[in-house]
């Protein structure tokens, strides 16, 4: 054995024999009395975690509302949506997306995020371009529609507000609603070869506050207005429905039919109207309805009608005729070799029918209407029409047989509340 | 009373049943502390260490089982500190001995046929003086030591391979004339 582990072994052997000496006792006792002090009350991992998730639980919990609000709200469009919109987005009703797509030539769109609910999808988006070439038309991009699961949503309507600089667009697109199963939406644009699609969750759409028939009937002279649905959703309110009225001159025939909520009339948002089989379909908008509804009626107040006249008036440069409440005015009449030119200012609403001029001996009938011109005024608009006559001699009246017009009604449906 | 029992009440601040667990297996600590420092006063330091880490520490003990395998590798621990905290001080005289007889190196000059164990064991790296005593000292085997000394198996057999090694080497002149 080697002197190495020799040595080893007789150290092994002497520390063997070695006994603890009786003080160790004694001075570990104090060494631990002097520690008495310093102990420390450790608190034991787990109890910390769960202090801490409890602490975390309860902020969050009681802060919910809060997060929530900044979760989901679709931020920078205040000056580009409506009070309602608005108010929607800060109630965190809509769905952020965030998703960023090149479009074309250095152009980018971001959907910002959508809302949606039973009558129309709004899609906020940011288009940007760091040459400040937005406002040119080459740059100025048409939704056309957006299309998914059994989904086909046409185009409806859009608007949105540019920077100075023409680097930045910020904006909304209207559509129609996609269908409820649609779980991804794709974006399509007239006369780009583009698409942009996105992640759509149908159970963040908002519910109707009221979704019912009205099947209700408004007689008027010329016909019938029927209203056959109402849907109320937080967006937006529409109403459907027919009517066999020949309205295919009027420029708003639908203007002055109003919602009323609560006995307060509710902001008309556009609509529009189609025809088929002699019969028009009709789509009225209006904004969302108020939250406490006690009282909805529809008011039909005015719908085209007609009226006979049968009557002769004054032909008088500068005269203004009252007809049926309305007000026509003569303001011009010019005779050439030829012809009588008559100018008449009139709400826009007004048509007269089988109108001629005349004296005692001989009564000539209206020839052509030229030269209409649309004004607006302070809460409506008039138009402006020269009426010809095959007449070289001046006459001395103007007879109107019959008049169409806005023909006050004032029939109301009701469709909540007594 | 049972192991268990005491370890409980120790964790719970009672310093007696500390001081008995301990107690009960005194000889044990004292001959690890014993073949690490290789005298009774560094012995009693570092169960001092250890009496008071464990009291510290003793919460952080989560099998109460294993207190002596845990309390054992503490004062490990505690002899390591101390024994590498002395070797970095050297002593006036000690440095004025060196001093002397520079030009010769340190080894040569300090081997000694009169030198103790644990004044060789002390030339070699203390990592593997410390597996040797361990070793030899403590009659432990290779998977104890690991454990006790937080390294493989591997690292525990080559420590105390080379350090044998480095052992006979350094001694070859100074011991082997002896044989």
């Amino acid at each position: 054995m080697k002197k190495i582990e020799r040595m080893l072994n007789e150290e092994k052997q002497r520390i063997d024999h070695k006994q603890a000496p009786p003080e160790l006792e004694e001075r570990l006792r104090t060494a631990l009395s002097n520690e008495e002090k310093h102990r420390s009350f450790r608190i034991p991992f787990i109890w910390k975690t769960v202090a801490a998730i409890m602490l975390v639980v309860i902020l969050a919990g009681y802060n919910y509302q809060a997060l929530a609000y900044y979760g989901k709200r679709i931020t920078g469009f205040d000056g580009v949506v409506s009070d309602t919109l608005q108010d929607l987005n800060e109630a965190g009703l809509g769905q952020v997306i965030d998703k960023e797509v090149p479009l074309k030539e250095g152009v980018t769109m971001k959907i910002d995020g959508l809302m949606s609910d039973e009558n129309r999808l709004i899609l906020y988006y940011t288009m940007t371009s760091e040459k400040g070439n937005l406002d040119e038309p080459a740059y100025t991009f048409h939704p056309s529609k957006i299309t998914g699961l059994f989904t086909d949503a046409k185009f409806e309507s859009g608007g949105g507000q540019m920077n100075q600089a023409n680097t930045e667009l910020k904006g909304t697109y209207t559509f129609e609603p996609p269908c409820p199963f649609a779980k991804e939406l794709t974006l399509h644009f007239n006369q780009l070869n583009k698409q942009v699609t996105f992640d759509y969750d149908p159970s963040k759409a908002m519910e109707a506050s009221i979704k019912q028939n009205i099947n209700e009937e408004v007689t008027v002279d010329a016909g019938k207005i029927r209203f056959d649905t109402i849907t109320a959703t937080p967006t937006l309110t529409t109403i459907k429905g027919t009517t066999d009225v020949n309205i295919n001159q009027m420029i708003q025939p639908f203007e002055n039919i109003r919602l009323m909520a609560n006995g307060e009339p509710v902001q008309p948002k556009g609509g529009g109207y189609s025809h088929s089989f002699g019969r028009t379909n009709f789509e009225l908008e209006y904004d969302a309805l108020p939250k406490n509804l006690d009282n909805l009626e529809l008011k039909v107040e005015k719908f085209p009608g007609s009226e006979m006249v049968n009557e002769k008036f004054p032909l008088k440069r500068g005269e203004t005729l009252n007809v049926s409440g309305y007000d026509i005015v003569i303001k011009d009449v010019s005779v050439t070799n030829k012809q009588t030119k008559l100018t008449v200012v009139t709400d826009e609403s007004v048509k007269l029918k089988n109108v001629s001029i005349g004296d005692q001996s001989h009564q000539t009938p209206l020839t052509e209407t030229v030269n209409q011109k649309l004004n607006k005024e302070k809460d409506h608009l008039s138009v402006e029409r020269t009426l010809i006559f095959d007449s070289p001699a001046s006459a001395d009246y103007l007879y109107i047989e019959s008049m169409e017009f806005m023909k006050p009604y004032n029939k109301g449906i009701q469709i909540v509340g007594n | 009373m049972k192991v268990r029992q005491m370890v409980k009440k120790a964790k719970k601040g009672d310093k007696e049943s500390l001081l008995k667990l301990i107690m009960d297996q005194k000889e044990d600590y004292y001959k690890i502390a014993y073949s690490y420092m290789g005298n009774q006063h560094d012995a009693l330091d570092a169960m001092e260490d250890m009496i008071v880490k464990l009291y510290e520490k003793i919460d952080q003990l989560k099998k109460h089982d294993s207190f002596y395998s845990w309390s054992k590798k503490i004062l490990v621990h505690c002899c390591y500190s101390i024994y590498r905290s002395r070797s970095k001080v050297v002593l006036v005289d000690e440095w004025q001995d060196q001093m002397s007889t520079s030009g010769h190196s340190r080894e040569h000059n300090q081997v000694d046929k009169n030198m103790d164990i644990h004044q060789w064991l002390s030339m070699i790296n203390p990592r593997q003086a410390e597996a040797i005593k361990l070793r030899y000292f403590q009659d432990l085997d290779y998977q104890s030591i690991a454990n006790m000394t937080n390294t493989s198996l591997g690292t525990v057999k080559s420590r105390i391979f080379n350090g044998l090694k480095k052992l006979h080497k350094l001694s070859g002149g100074a011991l082997n004339e002896e044989n």
